[in-house]
């Protein structure tokens, strides 16, 4: 019976240790890529292919060292290239360096660097993924694989100035004027979109192969990364050379971006992020949007763009980074408008070299100021030092003077005031008291817990307003039902909310699910405006 | 020998067989995984690969340098596309990628230059109308500066475009392409 228990249990265990052989035997491959998976429209993220910090130059360096373990430095020669060789992970150059520029934003210092230095310090200095540097050497002339490379490789080793049927133009030769020109045309695409055939956001034709007569197709260039490699290579894979990703096509056949692709998810990861497809099609007014790779940071009013002038007027609107969008195309061509947004009404500021303060009142680009007219009137409205925006003089001085507030025991325009009795939060709003009704409703209006002040008799005999609302470009559901709604102001001041069809939309809007509040349905607006759709 | 003794050494021969088949286990199947990995499987989304290059890596770095062998820019020649001592200009194919009743976008392959022009040229029976542009260096080949035209420049009807380019070194005309 013991010899029948223990011949079970070792029985038991080598059914599980032949498992876990079997296991461990079996090829992985299914993160294989395929040829099929080629997003024609969307190569490359733009926060993947735009991202200077992916590697340092050690790490570089030790990929480098891994591709090529062994340098076949002794080769023999051929076609009047002699050994030595040196691969790419032994080979430095003496180089003068660059400035900065208008594109290249950083500098480049001269010296004798190594090919993992320069491939550094380009992709810091032009804003680009030292991962795509590596790709493109290798893509262009597969630098990185190559055991025995010859000296015109690295003379053109991005292909920078080589065109396809004659010589390359010297003025680029060499391995870091390659690798720097490459990387500022990428940031030249970018800035300077308007002067090339491929621009993220739009639908462009672009050819299987230099000869016209192997057709192409129109490809909707979703990133300005994709757009940016159609327009360094100006083809695409056709089907021949997407069957056979990891060899040749047909005539008809050309292989730059595909290997680009390629060769970044197998060497790197996936190119695409836990990023989204931009949506084509504008953000809703009362969005914050900002174009990518930019600083400046525009409101959306009434289909118009608004920059936000500094970082005071940022904050006393009550927002948050994590509220701005990046911009679509459709976005883009939005009207900026000529007079920058405006602090929001009920901002106290003050210049920096003048004691007094003030209370302002603002439309969506001006406002006027009421003089705080002494300290007992500045302490009686709850008032804080703290929340004073010290901005400069002459911004203060060209703002109209309005009025002098001296009530101390009425709050003033904007003041939010506790009822301590019921319970209630009200803004003080054009002579009258306007409940706001739910902690949804106060977030979404961007308002300060540590602003409520307690309402005093004079607030509270008020006339009674309509209920706050939400604001313009809160994004709203009803509890139990999935369909998402921004809120639109109309012309007529009212309030309607507008759907969002597809979640590809919402995503695509760079709108996460923690950006919606949920709500009765007494919240929402019951009338309805245009769909938000692509 | 005794009975007993008899299965206590059949007992540590089983034993004996089943720790060689684990270790064999083990060790065949990390031999195998390894070499499952050296292919070109993608790594993590964060990890970078570092196995050293994969065959068909390696297959591509030896046939770049047959096409270097093969083409002008493998011998050590200086750029120039268009040889001073002859007077024929080499003939190009320009591409046009776009072209709409306010744009004409386009390039020329085969060349590298600066200073060419390019020429936009409209025909609608017997109207024609002409835009031009300049053409700059870009990566390998000749970009026309795309050419924007108001809405109204075209009047109503399927129009044919064809862009010429020509320079100090090279000349040649697209294929038409209609505008609706």
């Amino acid at each position: 019976m013991k010899s029948f228990r223990l011949k079970s249990i070792l029985g038991f265990g080598l059914v599980i240790v032949a498992a876990f052989c079997l296991f461990v035997s079996l090829p992985n491959k299914t993160s294989a890529l395929s040829g099929n998976e080629f997003p024609r429209g969307h190569i490359i993220d733009d926060n993947i292919f735009f991202n200077s910090n992916a590697m340092s130059a050690q790490e570089i360096q030790t990929f480098l060292n891994a591709k090529v373990p062994t340098c076949d430095t002794n080769h023999a020669g051929s076609g009047g290239n002699n050994p030595p060789f040196t691969c790419l992970k032994d080979y430095s150059e003496s180089i003068s360096g660059r400035s900065a520029d208008a594109y290249c934003g950083g500098s480049v210092g001269g010296g004798s660097k190594s090919a993992a230095q320069i491939i550094y310090d380009v992709s810091q200095a032009c804003g680009i993924s030292p991962r795509a540097l590596i790709v493109i050497l290798q893509k262009e002339q597969s630098l990185v694989t190559d055991t025995w490379p010859w000296n015109i490789q690295y003379r053109s080793a991005t292909g920078y100035g080589c065109p396809d049927t004659a010589a390359c133009d010297s003025t680029y030769y060499g391995f870091f004027n390659q690798v720097y020109s490459a990387a500022r045309q990428f940031q030249r695409y970018y800035k300077q979109s308007s002067s090339f055939n491929h621009r993220h956001g739009e639908t462009s034709f672009v050819q299987y192969n230099p000869n016209s007569g192997c057709g192409g197709s129109n490809i909707y260039m979703e990133t300005v990364a994709t757009a940016g490699l159609y327009n360094y290579t100006p083809y695409q894979p056709n089907s021949a050379a997407l069957n056979n990703l990891y060899g040749t096509g047909d005539s008809c056949s050309a292989y730059g971006n595909r290997n680009f692709w390629r060769l970044f998810n197998d060497w790197f990861g996936s190119t695409r992020g836990d990023s989204f497809t931009i949506a084509n099609t504008v953000h809703p007014d009362g969005s914050l949007v900002k174009n990518f790779g930019e600083p400046e940071v525009y409101l959306i009013v009434a289909g118009t763009r608004y920059h936000v002038p500094d970082i005071d007027t940022f904050n006393s609107h009550g927002f948050s980074w994590s509220q701005v969008r990046m911009a679509t195309a459709p976005d883009k061509q939005l009207p900026i408008s000529g007079s920058t947004l405006a602090f929001r009404g009920g901002t106290l500021v003050r210049g920096d070299s003048t004691p007094q303060v003030y209370s302002l009142r603002c439309m969506v680009t001006f406002c006027v100021k009421d003089h705080v007219s002494s300290l007992n009137v500045f302490i009686a409205q709850g008032m804080a030092f703290m929340d004073v925006y010290v901005i400069a003089q002459s911004r203060v001085d060209s703002m109209t003077s309005d009025q002098t507030i001296t009530s101390t025991t009425a709050h003033i325009q904007d003041s939010l005031v506790l009822d301590t009795s019921s319970g209630k939060v009200y803004r003080i709003d054009t002579g009258s008291k306007r409940w706001i009704p739910s902690l949804e409703v106060f977030a979404a209006n961007h308002f300060f817990w540590n602003r409520v002040k307690t309402a005093t008799s004079s607030d509270l005999a008020l006339p009674t307003g309509s209920d706050v609302e939400f604001p313009e470009g809160a994004l709203v559901r009803e509890h139990g039902n999935p369909a998402v709604y921004v809120i639109n102001q109309t012309g007529g001041g009212t309030y309607e909310k507008r759907h969002i069809t597809a979640a590809s939309t919402f995503a695509g809007l760079s709108y996460k699910p923690s950006d919606v509040f949920v709500v009765g349905s007494s919240f929402i607006p019951t009338a309805t405006g245009a769909v938000i759709t692509e | 020998m005794s009975k007993n003794k008899k299965s206590s050494l059949k007992k540590h021969r089983n034993m004996k067989w089943a720790i060689v088949l684990v270790v064999a286990c083990i060790l065949g199947g990390g031999y195998l995984l390894a070499r499952s990995n050296k292919g070109n499987d993608r790594p993590g989304d964060t990890a970078v690969n570092l196995e050293s290059a994969a065959d068909a890596d390696k297959r591509e770095a030896e046939q770049n340098k047959e096409r270097l062998a093969k083409t002008k820019d493998g011998s050590d020649t200086t750029s120039n596309n268009n040889p001073a001592s002859s007077n024929q200009k080499k003939s190009v194919k320009p591409t046009v990628t776009e072209a709409t009743r306010t744009s004409v976008r386009a390039y020329v392959s085969g060349i590298f230059e600066e200073g060419g022009t390019c020429t936009a040229t409209f025909t609608k029976g017997s109207e024609t109308l002409t835009k031009t542009s300049a053409g700059f260096g870009n990566a390998s080949y000749t970009q026309c500066t795309p050419i924007n035209f108001d809405s109204s420049f075209l009047s109503a009807g399927k129009w044919s475009v064809a862009l010429t380019y020509s320079s100090a070194s090279s000349e040649g005309v697209s294929d038409a392409r209609y505008i609706e």
